[in-house]
Formats: C-alpha cells, structure tokens, sequence
C-alpha cells in the first residue's frame, strides 16, 4: 500500500468523521488560552479506546496537527495566546491588527499554517520509510542511545532551567520503575501493594500531572484571565500571490527549521515558533521592522510551528521516539492499543500509516477551509468562563484515569500526580521531562540492560559503534549546549 | 539573597535531596544482581543518584548566594499577575478528594454532576442558572459521548445509587 491507498483509506466514514472532529476540537483547543495542545490531545485519549488504532491515531494527529493553529486567532484578535506558540504572534500579529488590517493578519496565519504543513508533510512522507529502514539497522546500544538523546534533548531545551529540568526527568524514570522489572522480574518500588505490581501507567500520570495539575494552578490563580478587548473586525482576507511570492523565502527557511526542530526529540512547536521567529528578527530582510506589524512575523512562527507537526511524526513513526509532547501521547496512544511504533510498523501496519500520512495532507487543507470561514464562531468560546472549562477537565481526566485499569487507585494516582504537576509548576520545574520520563524511561532501561547483558557489561559499547556511539556524541553536545544556555540565562538575569 | 529567600528557593532540592535518600534506602530491599548483571536496583539507582546530585549541586549554589533565573515553566500559561488564593485552592483540593472518594458509591454520573456544580462556585462563577444548566446538559453530553459512543466502563455506583444512575441515563436513552 503507499499514498494513493492511504488517501482512498482516509475517505472511509469513520476516518472522515475522526478528520474533521479532530481538525475541529484541535482548532477550539488552540483558541481556548486555558487548555493547551498536550492537554487537549490526552483529554481526547479516552474516546479512542475502544476505537480502531487507525482512526484514533488519525483523530489525535489531526487535532495536534490544527492546535497548532487556532490559537492564533485570539493572539491576533485580542493579544491572548491560544497557546505557548502563539507568544511570537502578538509582536506582529496583533500589532498588524491593531494596525487596521486584522483580516490581513489571520490569512497570512492560513497560509503560513498551510504552507508550511504541506511541505513538511512532504518531507515527513519521503523521510519516514527510509529513516526506518535505517532503523531496522540498530542494535540496542543504537537505541539506548537515541532514546538518551531524546530524553537530554527535553532537558536541554528547558530554557535554562537545566536542573529542574533533570531533576524532573529523574522523578518520570522513577514513576517508570515502579512494579515488576522486565529484564529481572523483580518488584521494584511496590510496597507490598498487588495495584502498584503492574506499574504505573504513564497516562495516569500524564493526566494527572497536566491536566489537573494546571487545573489546580488555575484555582490557585482564581481563574484570573487577561481581559480580553477585541480589535477590529473577525474574517480573513488571503494574501495575494504576488504577496505570497514576496515571502516564499521566509516561508521555505521557516517550514526547514520547523520540520528539523520538529524532528529533534524534546523540541516542538513551541520552539520551533520561537527559533523560527528569532532568526527571521535577526537575519531577515525584514529585520528592523519586525515587531512593527510586518507579515514576515507572522509567517515566521505560524509556519514552523505547523511544519514541526510533520517533523515530529518522522521520529515517532520511524523509530518510536516522540518528537514531541503531543507525540509523545500519541505514542501513548499506539502502545494502548498494543503497536509500538518504529521500524517494523512499515511492514506490520503499512496501511495505517499511509492512512495517517493522508490524513495529514487531507487534515490541512481541512484546517485551512474551517479556519478561513468559521473563525467567527471558533472565537466564541472565548466567552466559557475559566471555572466551567477547567471543571469538565477534571471530569474529563477522571475518565481518562478510571478507563485504563477500571480501578479507582488510579483515579487516586491521578490525583496524587496532579498535586505533584501543581507543586512542580509552582516551584518552576518543568513537566514534560517527567512524563517523557514516564514513556521513556521503560524503553531505555530495556534497551541499556540488554545491550549491557549482550556485551558483557561493557560500557564502551555505547561510544564504539558508529551509530551509538555518533548519537552520544550528539547527546553531550546538547548537554553541554544546554548547561552554557542556562549559565547564559543565570548570567543575564 | 536574605536567609529566609535562600531557605524557599532551596526547598524543592531539600526535598528531592531527602526523596531520594529515602528512595535509595529502599532500592537495598531489591534482590541482589545474578553474577554477571547489573540487577534491578542499577537503573532506578542511577536516576536516584542524578536527582540527588543535581539537588547538592543546586542546594550549594544557592547557599552560595546565586540567584535562580527566572524562567517560564513549560506546558502551563504564565499569569503571574493574579494574586494565589491558598483557601480556593485547599476548597478545590478537598473538594477533588471528595470526588474520588465518592465516585465508586455514587457512581461517575451523579458524583461528577455533585463535583462540577461545586467546583464552579468554588472556582467563582456565581450565574446559578447556567452553572446549574452546563453542570447537568454538560454531564449528559460526556456520559452520552463516553458511555453510548466510546463505550467506556465507568463506575455505576453502589446501591441506591446505580438504580438512579440506570434509570436518568435510561431516560435518554443511554445504558
């Protein structure tokens, strides 16, 4: 199967119907400022399992992938962020709307977001296959290290907060450890408890730890929101193509950042947006007047942040690694159903994953007809007060936690967990490395303790194979790179 | 930085420092290695160890007087500018742990309507017409999603209890 079969798959009701529910809620996702993308897509979790792995994954991807753009409309429309990703489109986005051209601002929005997902969805079809194939290649030094790499690559782009952010990994590599060891059978971290025997599952932690924990730290704040104000009028107007042509230079150097950044294991949208923007504000034509209203702002960010979707999907499809946090719960979601993503997913799945592929290519130009004519009502739900929204999150969450196991420990486990995402945000500790922690963590300890049994505990196996070893390099790298980054931010502050 | 600044900024990695001694200490109960492996308590102890010395690391730096930048934590919004409101919290705590606790005897349907009605005036929302309205529409809408379309378990409840949950799902058709 390739392409073609997966585009014939993607047109099957139930595909569909996922498709458009997912470019749907993903666009409400992104206008909500209280709900952020991760969040969204592990509250969509629960409706997938009993579903087929094809249309869930399709429903996920699709909301990851239009989340990434809704939130625009309200940081251009009224100076609120939908999402962390849209920080960089107030400078430009907003100001070009105050300026008078708001309908401007939101279709350069649709095109930099279509642009830049068709592209990468380009590429993330031409790279995956052969990545994989390479893949298929790796012993398990190979993939400890890749997974290493991934796990330091959460922590070093923690934006300076470097021990935090380690300090969090460790607790996620520890919840990982709790119950029976797989390579030794051992119970670990049980405390006499039959229900902590099997583990804990990641999702209950995943839940817990964003999802009621921000609930948690909204109540703290008493659900204060920015007032909101809106500026000019809500539709949107396309650029030209003679417009367009002007900046297919900054369109083309944002989609390649977004979909390499995107690719790196840790890095997201979020980062993908800011690197993008950073660079056009120093390297761009338009550099001196970005931050005045100029569309080179807005196509800068909105681009790599939509290309990252695409980038993202590589790593996870090929070899298993989340390029992403919202990746990362989709990895949750292929492992409920029992599919672990990586090389042999070519050969056992080769369906679903042309299907998905399609489905991406399909989702954007779903995304682009919705944003372009319903923005008007997307913004609408700006009026759901704080209170209303975070009190179905917790119910939501509680049905995420409930479903796994049937068992209310875990509900209990929830909770715990949120309490602990709320300390950990209060006191400025990233969540992500402990829940890629979570996920990960299991797969790196597999990984490191067969690669250890099969070469009689020698650590140097890790450093001498052309792979492993080149990936470790690149791993100490971000490490150091990200020690100098927080010593820059402790220096400068 | 004054003593008492230094002391909250240090807490977080006196507590990391202290959970992982405790963790350690608990990683001696594991079996011993078979020859020639590294057993089960390597891994959990390595990460231990990373977190305990990543903690002395930032517990003497800060005792050295450093001050932590300020950076923004990933994943959540930054609204710094409202003020905490420590009882609405504790109030929506409680009232969480209420939730679980009641959610196996009620069951999921009447316990969630019971939390979402609270957890709105706890949270300040005071148009009791809608809030009642969005609690009871809201909480048919999920269970009607969840239970008829996903075909999700969820806790019915113990006597009484689930012979209301049967029967007010029964009126609009879901079971």
């Amino acid at each position: 199967m390739h392409l073609g079969g997966g585009f014939v798959a993607c047109f099957t009701p139930l595909n569909l119907a996922m498709l458009a529910v997912g470019i749907i809620v993903g666009l409400l996702i992104g206008v909500l400022p209280g709900l952020t993308l991760v969040m969204g897509v592990i509250l969509a979790l629960p409706f997938t399992y009993k579903m087929d792995i094809t249309p869930a994954i399709v429903l996920l991807t699709a909301m990851y992938l239009s989340g990434t753009y809704g939130g625009a409309f309200t940081a251009i429309l009224f100076k609120v962020p939908g999402e962390p990703i849209d920080v960089p489109m107030l400078w430009d986005g907003y100001t070009m709307a105050r300026n008078g051209a708001p309908a401007k601002a939101l279709g350069w929005t649709l095109v930099a977001a279509l642009a830049g997902g068709l592209l990468s969805a380009i590429v993330m079809v031409l790279l995956t296959a052969p990545l994989a194939q390479l893949a298929l290649k790796f012993d398990t030094p190979d993939k400890f290290a890749i997974i290493l790499f991934g796990l330091c690559s959460v922590v070093a782009l923690a934006q300076g907060a470097l021990a935090p952010a380690l300090i969090s990994l460790s607790f996620g590599l520890l919840i990982a450890c709790v119950g029976t060891d797989e390579t030794f059978g051992a119970a670990r971290f049980t405390f006499g408890l039959p229900i902590l025997a099997d583990g804990i599952e990641f999702l209950v932690v995943m839940v817990g730890a964003f999802g009621v924990g921000e609930v948690l730290g909204r109540l703290d704040r008493g659900f204060k929101s920015a007032q909101i104000e809106q500026v000019g009028g809500i539709g949107t107007e396309l650029p030209t193509v003679a417009e367009i042509a002007g900046l297919k230079g900054v369109l083309l150097r944002s989609t390649v950042l977004g979909n390499i950044i995107g690719i790196v294991p840790g890095a997201g949208a979020t980062v993908a947006s800011f690197i993008s923007y950073g660079v056009e504000a120093q390297y761009g034509r338009q550099r001196a007047r970005m931050g005045k209203g100029v569309a080179e702002g807005i196509v800068a960010p909105q681009a790599a942040a939509t290309a990252s979707v695409g980038g993202a999907l590589v790593p996870l499809l090929s070899i298993g690694l989340p390029g992403s946090g919202a990746t990362a719960v989709i990895l949750a979601a292929f492992m409920l159903k029992g599919v672990q993503p990586g090389p042999q997913i070519f050969a056992t799945q080769t369906a679903m994953v042309y299907t998905i592929f399609a489905s991406v290519f399909l989702g954007l130009f779903l995304m682009a007809l919705i944003g372009y004519f319903a923005v008007r009502p997307l913004v609408r739900i700006l009026d759901f007060p704080e209170a209303v929204v975070s009190a179905f999150i917790v119910i939501i969450c509680t049905v995420g936690a409930l479903s796994i196991r049937n068992n209310v420990v875990d509900l209990w486990l929830m909770i715990a967990f949120g309490g602990l995402g709320y300390l950990l945000d209060r006191f400025r500790f990233p969540i992500a490395p402990l829940v890629l922690g979570c996920i990960l963590g299991p797969l790196a300890e597999e990984s490191f303790m067969n690669a250890m049994i099969s070469n009689n505990n020698d650590v140097t196996v890790f450093f001498t194979r052309p792979i492993a070893g080149t990936v470790m390099l690149l791993t100490v790298v971000t490490l150091v790179l990200g020690i100098i980054a927080a010593r820059r931010v402790r220096a400068t502050s | 930085m004054p003593g008492g600044g230094r002391l909250r900024e240090a807490t977080p990695y006196l507590s990391a420092l202290a959970v992982g001694g405790g963790l350690f200490v608990v990683t001696l109960g594991f079996p011993p290695p078979r020859p020639g492996t590294l057993g089960p308590a390597f891994w959990p102890r390595a990460a231990i160890l990373l977190m305990m010395i990543v903690s002395l690391v930032e517990i003497v730096r800060i005792a050295a007087g450093a001050a932590r930048p300020a950076t923004a934590a990933s994943g959540t919004e930054d609204d710094g500018e409202a003020p905490r409101q420590p009882w609405r919290l504790a109030a929506g705590g409680v009232l969480v742990a209420c939730y679980a606790a009641s959610i196996t005897t009620l069951g999921y349907v009447l316990a969630s309507t019971l939390f979402l009605i609270a957890f709105m005036y706890i949270g300040g929302y005071r148009r009791h017409l809608v809030l009642w309205a969005a609690s009871l529409i809201g909480m048919l809408a999920i269970a009607f999603v969840f239970l008829k379309v996903a075909y999700v378990s969820l806790p019915r409840g113990s006597p009484p209890f689930d012979g209301w949950t049967q029967r007010l799902l029964g009126l609009f058709g879901i079971n």
